[in-house]
């Protein structure tokens, strides 16, 4: 039967687009307030600084990727690393998006069921979160694609639309002093900002499905600029957080952004509560991130076991997901997972892909002075 | 010598009633009765099959054709037998027996007459002087149809099956003693619907002609628009018994290599009896037959179909439905109306997000009203709030209740317009109104806020250009209305979530349903999709059907 | 058959949904509105006239056996009465039910005892806590139930009354509109009325002042003679409160942190003493900064007003406002008045009070010197009443009005 489906290629762009969206998801509302207790009033620095390292980051695995056109990193780290290296780089790297998804789906259970409901438990919240999710984790992964893009036109310009009307609250004079004082606190803080840029990762396993003609240089200047938008996004969230509320305000408060969003009144419109327009202009933002998450493990076990479906893979996952986010009981539980998927994301990122560029242009410079 | 004692008889009906031998003689005759009709019945269907089998016939056909009249004509009786309108004209051309065999009713008699019958008659008889020498010189069908007819169209047949065909199409067969081939002659007349109007695509300001049930004055229609060679016409049968004929027509060098292929592949896959409407054509044809959303676009205008067909999508008219198809099928192409090119650009634009809209509310409406009300009263200002819950304070059903009571109501409301004769639709429709609008309110049963809730969604449903789609959109409502009662406003964000999914999956020959909508590579497709640019400015075909020629000029060899 | 599975799988899934109920369903009009709160001590209502006994039964209904047996406040809700048709001739449209303890969250579900449906806070308009209360215990403790709770809505007003709470709640407003709401909107209009301080009291504002150990100020409403009136301003230190500041003291505080809208300055005539002339305010550019020098902090105030004559009750014959001469010495009277005003704002704020109010010049002290915040921050309580303020005022009159 002809294939009349020629859409199993992307484009630079698009790439671009899925990374932002993956990466830009729940922890604008679940992890800020963090953010700013440890870096006080120049948590938007820490952003700034956290943008440019992770966007090193994603040249190096760009790089990393080049080197093995055609191949995800399930196929070619067992090369690199060998056998018993490339199953534990493949482990970690799977490891490190199921502890995002299970934080996230713990928190979006949390938050949702403080602010939208009552009574209802947070299982429930979870459970049919999780069922859309699945739902589209199984299609493949021409629809995902279509579907970000969709999310990205629509769910993120409306969640920036309802953002911006809490401008009308800021008081500029809340942000000075504007020049770092705490150096060191800039600086850890910009390393925890992982969990707001998280998920960059994809990109390892995204790579062989750009098209072989776009230049490496084309590629880093698009993913540059998605990572431009995504470090803008959080500088916005900051600043008018930290404008609206004061640090003292924005530390003693759990999730600061929904505050931030309580106090917008919009006088003569038939607008209130602005905090459910933006919990629900959120949830599509979530949804993206933990469906796209979830079709990438499935993909990696698929790859890694030779199957020819990630449909059974994600079904699989389904229940150890579901298991993940009930067990995590309370915040110190969640600040300990988060702590943890912090350190492993760090670590993958700035020690295992620059060490696999290492030894993969060791072994094709031996490989190429090998014969002859 | 004593008496013996014989051991009494006893009679076996006395225990066991049906063994009595009344009643055993009567079922023997009864037997012998069935026996004797059976094999009657199988020297009947014996003699028949005999007359066909006279003759050797190879797999398919009923019968071959002999040089012998006689014999053809027993056959083509016993092929026809019982079927009174068929009409069988013997008469003499020449020296040589003939037979006229074609349907009363459909064949056009008079033009029978005039090219066949008189020609025939006339000039092969021996006294006309100056073809009369011909009558001997009948070698075979063609000559006779080039020489002696006067018919504008006429087919060589070899085979019966195509000669009975051609007799049930309506064309009139003609047999000459002698040869052993048939002849058909196309001339057809029978009674059909006028080139009318619209039905439900009717646009203000343009072509108003819609097609109607005969295949081949709807390949006209489309034919009067375009004069290019490169459109082409390709006539399928499908339908084991009705033979129904689809014409699938494309324009050669602009579609995607593979597609009419395919599209051919897939109609002759189809092994139904019967072929009476377009839908079930498309039901086999398409990808998804669970979805609810439609995966071809049904229309009746020849207009419509002729755009679609110059951007290199593959249309299919069937014969007795004036609902021709359009394939591939993309959701952005069932939102578009003529309307939309007809009108200024901005406006066009203006109306297109409009209906954008409209197909949002349609779905969600109702869910995002009883959500509000039920499970998020603080997200109205509170005056508003006030006053809804004194509205609601009156009324004493719980809101997800009303709202399907509502949905029930509205539903069979259209479902009775839609079957009623035009007379009572008038009256309908008041009381209608009259019911929904005042006195549900009035009796306290639902509250106005919800009545204008649910206007609002019919008619947001009613603003949809193609009726599959609305129909689609008015049942999804009612999961949606499920799940906003269960989790509120969280739930309807799931559904919406859903659908989209749903509708992203959905591929119609290859192409993507909704996903072309924000698709960056596909940004040139953008200018015609929500909003719509002057035609200056649409100078590209969409990408998205991947057209071989993306320029909407000529072509420029000659 | 894998797929079915798969199918068959996820429905069960979605089942399992349905298998269970919808917890937080609750028809709106099965709730019942509160649209404004009060919080007194709880022995406050004793009026003057009623028997004692009388009284008890009344405070025995009102609650019930506490475990800690003491009671320390009195809740107030105004609640909503929902109308049907035909009904539409009542007085009021709220009622006032109250209880006494010492939680109140404990209070407000008891009264769930004397209403027939679920109390609902979403629509608070205003709280109101009478002074009494504010004697006895800081802000933070009154108002922590009304931070937590995820129902109250972080615009809802907060005042101080020096009377009774609960009679404020039942006052019926002339113009028949539920009483919490009209109780809301008058302090809405602070920016025209400059003798009511309301640009940050809501409740969203007062939690970001109680984190941020600022001085607070709340509007006072009280009740003179059935007519209701907003008036002074509350003044707390951190959140104890410590007393009331008069309204030309707001005014001059408002002109000096320049968070006013339109303001009227009322001054004497110049030709005309003992006749009013009236300056409207319509722009105005208030600049205050702090400067360091050699370790001393001053601070300077600099207003720019831009506005029109609105009322000018002197004698046509020597008051020409046609001349530029005269509006200059107008323009030159307000300034005085200005600055006069300001001053006895500095006196009662800073030297009688001695609360730097709403911590505005340690806020401006910290966002543009935070060198030397670092270095005063913890004796700034003792070093705010002697930095001196500069004062510098320039007036336009724009307009003269429709006529001379």
């Amino acid at each position: 039967m002809a294939n009349l489906e020629v859409k199993t290629h992307m484009s630079a762009l698009q790439l671009a687009i899925v990374v932002f969206v993956t990466c830009a998801g729940a922890q604008i509302m679940l992890s800020l307030r963090s953010l700013i207790a440890e870096a006080g009033q120049e948590a938007w620095i820490s952003v700034l600084f956290g943008g440019v390292i992770f966007y090193v980051a994603v040249y190096l695995m760009l790089k990393l990727g080049k080197n093995y056109p055609d191949e995800t990193i399930v196929e070619y780290a067992p090369r690199i690393f060998g056998r018993v290296g490339g199953s534990i780089v493949i482990f970690w790297f799977n490891l490190l998006f199921f502890l995002q998804i299970i934080a996230i789906f713990y928190g979006v259970g949390k938050v949702i069921t403080f602010y939208m409901f009552d009574r209802t438990p947070p299982e429930v919240v979870i459970l049919a979160l999780l069922v859309v999710c699945t739902y589209c984790a199984l299609q493949d992964f021409g629809t995902i694609l279509r579907l970000q893009q969709i999310m990205f036109f629509v769910a993120y310009s409306m969640l920036m639309v309802i953002w911006m009307t809490s401008i009308l609250n800021l008081q500029p004079e809340n942000l000075l002093p504007l020049w770092p004082i705490h150096i060191k606190e800039v600086v850890t803080g910009g390393f925890s900002t992982w969990s707001l840029y998280g998920g960059y990762e994809c990109v390892l396993l995204l790579l062989p499905l750009v098209y072989r003609q776009v230049s490496f240089a084309n590629l880093a200047k698009v993913v540059g600029g998605a990572f431009g938008c995504l470090t803008l996004v959080f500088v916005l969230f900051i600043v008018i957080i930290i404008g609206v509320l004061t640090v003292d305000n924005a530390k003693s408060v759990p999730y600061p952004v929904l505050l931030v969003i309580r106090s917008v009144e919009l006088p003569g419109t038939f607008i209130e509560r602005l905090e459910n327009y933006l919990l629900l202009a959120w949830i599509p933002v979530v949804f993206d991130t933990l469906a796209a998450q979830m079709f990438f493990m499935g993909q990696v076990c698929m790859r890694q076991w030779h199957y020819l479906d990630h449909r059974p893979w994600v079904l699989l996952l389904v229940p150890m997901i579901y298991v993940g986010s009930i067990m995590i009981d309370n915040q110190q539980v969640y600040d300990a997972v988060s702590n943890f998927t912090m350190w492993a994301g760090l670590i993958f990122s700035f020690v295992v892909v620059p060490l696999s560029l290492i030894l993969s242009w060791r072994q094709k410079r031996e490989a190429g002075t090998g014969c002859g | 010598m004593g008496k013996e004692k014989y051991p009494k008889v006893m009679k076996l009906s006395t225990h066991i009633p049906e063994a009595s031998l009344e009643q055993a003689k009567k079922e023997l005759t009864r037997l012998k009765q069935l026996i004797a009709e059976s094999a009657e019945f199988g020297e009947e269907m014996g003699k028949i099959i005999a007359q066909l089998r006279q003759v050797a016939a190879p797999f398919h056909e009923p019968f071959i054709f002999t040089p012998v009249l006689a014999k053809n004509e027993q056959l083509l009786r016993v092929v026809f037998r019982d079927c009174s309108d068929i009409e069988f004209r013997a008469f003499d051309a020449g020296s040589h027996k003939a037979l006229l065999i074609y349907l009363e009713g459909m064949a056009d008699a008079a033009n029978l007459e005039r090219n066949i019958l008189k020609p025939l008659m006339s000039e092969t008889s021996p006294a006309n002087v100056n073809t009369g020498n011909l009558s001997n010189a009948l070698p075979n069908m063609k000559t006779i149809s080039e020489r002696i007819l006067g018919a504008a169209s006429v087919t060589v047949l070899t085979k019966a099956s195509e000669a009975i065909e051609a007799v049930m199409t309506g064309k009139g067969l003609l047999l000459i003693d002698g040869l052993a081939e048939g002849l058909s002659i196309a001339a057809v007349k029978y009674v059909k619907r006028s080139i009318s109007e619209p039905d439900t695509e009717y646009i203000g300001q343009g072509p108003n002609e819609a097609f109607n049930e005969d295949l081949a004055d709807n390949i006209v229609l489309i034919r009067r628009r375009a004069r290019d060679t490169n459109l082409k016409v390709c006539i399928l049968k499908v339908g084991e018994r009705s033979k129904t004929r689809i014409a699938v027509l494309y324009v050669a060098n602009l579609i995607k290599p593979g597609l009419v292929e395919e599209v051919q592949r897939r109609i002759g896959l189809i092994k139904v009896d019967k072929v009476l409407a377009s839908a079930k054509i498309e039901e086999f044809l398409v990808d998804h037959p669970w979805s609810p959303f439609p995966q071809s676009q049904t229309t009746e205008r020849p207009d419509k179909m002729l755009a679609a067909l110059y951007e290199g999508r593959v249309g299919i008219i069937v014969d007795g439905t004036p609902a021709s198809m359009l394939v591939p099928c993309t959701y952005n192409v069932l939102m578009q109306t003529p309307d939309d090119y007809t009108i200024q650009p901005v406006i066009a634009s203006l109306a297109r997000f409009l209906r954008a809209v409209a197909a949002f509310l349609a779905v969600y409406l109702p869910a995002i009203y009883v959500a509000i009300v039920s499970y998020h009263p603080g997200m109205l200002p509170t005056d508003m709030a006030i006053s809804v819950a004194e509205l609601r304070a009156r009324t004493p059903f719980p809101s997800f209740l009303e709202a399907l009571m509502m949905e029930i109501l509205l539903e069979l409301f259209q479902e009775a317009i839609v079957r009623l004769p035009k007379k009572l639709a008038g009256a309908a429709s008041m009381v209608g109104g009259f019911v929904i609008g005042n006195t549900v309110v009035q009796a306290g049963l639902i509250n106005p806020l919800l009545v204008v809730v649910i206007a609002t969604t019919a008619i947001a449903s009613y603003s949809m250009p193609s009726y599959s789609f609305s129909v689609a959109l008015r049942w999804l409502r009612i999961p949606m209305l499920f799940l906003a009662s269960m989790l509120g406003l969280y739930g309807v964000i799931l559904g919406i979530l859903a659908v989209t999914i749903h509708a992203c999956s959905l591929r119609s020959f290859g192409e993507s349903f909704l996903g072309g909508m924000f698709n960056v590579d596909l940004m040139a497709d953008w200018k015609d999709a929500l909003v719509r640019f002057p035609e200056t400015t649409l100078k590209k075909r969409p990408k998205e059907f991947g057209a071989q020629d993306q320029t909407r000029g000529g072509e420029q060899d000659g | 058959m894998a797929k079915q599975r798969i199918f068959g799988c996820m429905i069960l899934l979605c089942l399992s949904l349905f298998l269970t109920g919808c917890w937080d369903r609750r028809e709106l009009q099965d709730r019942s509105f509160v649209l404004a709160v009060g919080i007194d001590t709880a022995d406050a209502g004793n009026k003057p006239g009623v028997k004692p006994e009388q009284e008890l039964e009344v405070k025995r209904t009102e609650t019930f056996v506490q475990p800690h047996d003491s009671k320390r406040y009195r809740l107030s809700l105004q609640l909503l009465k929902q109308e049907t048709s035909g009904n539409k001739k009542q007085e009021t449209k709220t009622y006032v039910i109250s209880n006494t303890g010492d939680s109140l969250f404990e209070m407000v579900r008891d009264m769930l005892g004397q209403n027939s449906k679920s109390l609902w806070f979403e629509h608070v308009q205003v709280i109101i806590i009478s002074e009494a209360v504010l004697k006895q215990v800081g802000l933070s403790e009154v108002l922590d139930f009304f931070k937590r709770d995820s129902e109250m809505r972080s615009r809802i007003k907060i005042y101080v009354t020096p009377g009774d709470a609960r009679s404020l709640l039942e006052y019926s407003p002339p113009s028949k509109e539920a009483g919490g709401i009209y109780l809301a909107d008058l302090v809405r209009l602070h920016t025209r009325n400059n003798h009511v301080i309301g640009m940050r009291t809501d409740l969203g504002f007062i939690n970001q002042y109680l984190d941020n150990q600022s001085n607070i100020l709340l509007p006072q409403i009280q009740m003179v003679d059935k007519v209701v009136k907003l008036g002074d301003t509350a003044v707390f230190k951190r959140d104890k409160f410590v007393g009331y500041a008069d309204e030309y003291a707001v005014a001059g505080l408002k002109i000096m942190f320049g968070t006013e809208k339109s303001a009227l300055i009322t001054a004497e005539c110049p030709n005309h003493p003992g006749h009013q002339v009236v300056f409207e305010l319509f722009r105005h550019d208030t600049i205050l900064t702090p400067h360091v020098e050699d370790g001393n902090i001053y601070f300077t105030v600099d207003i720019t007003m831009y506005g029109n004559v609105g009322e000018l009750q002197g004698d046509l014959e020597l008051d020409n406002t046609m001349d530029p001469q005269y509006i200059h010495k107008l323009e030159d009277v307000f300034a005085e008045e200005i600055k006069r005003n300001v001053l006895y704002a500095e006196k009662i704020f800073k030297k009688e009070m001695r609360v730097d109010s709403v911590s505005k010049f340690a806020y401006k002290l910290k966002a543009h010197e935070p060198d030397t915040w670092e270095k005063v921050k913890d004796q700034w309580d003792e070093l705010y009443p002697e930095i001196p303020l500069v004062i510098s005022v320039n007036i336009f009159i724009k307009n003269i009005g429709a006529h001379r």
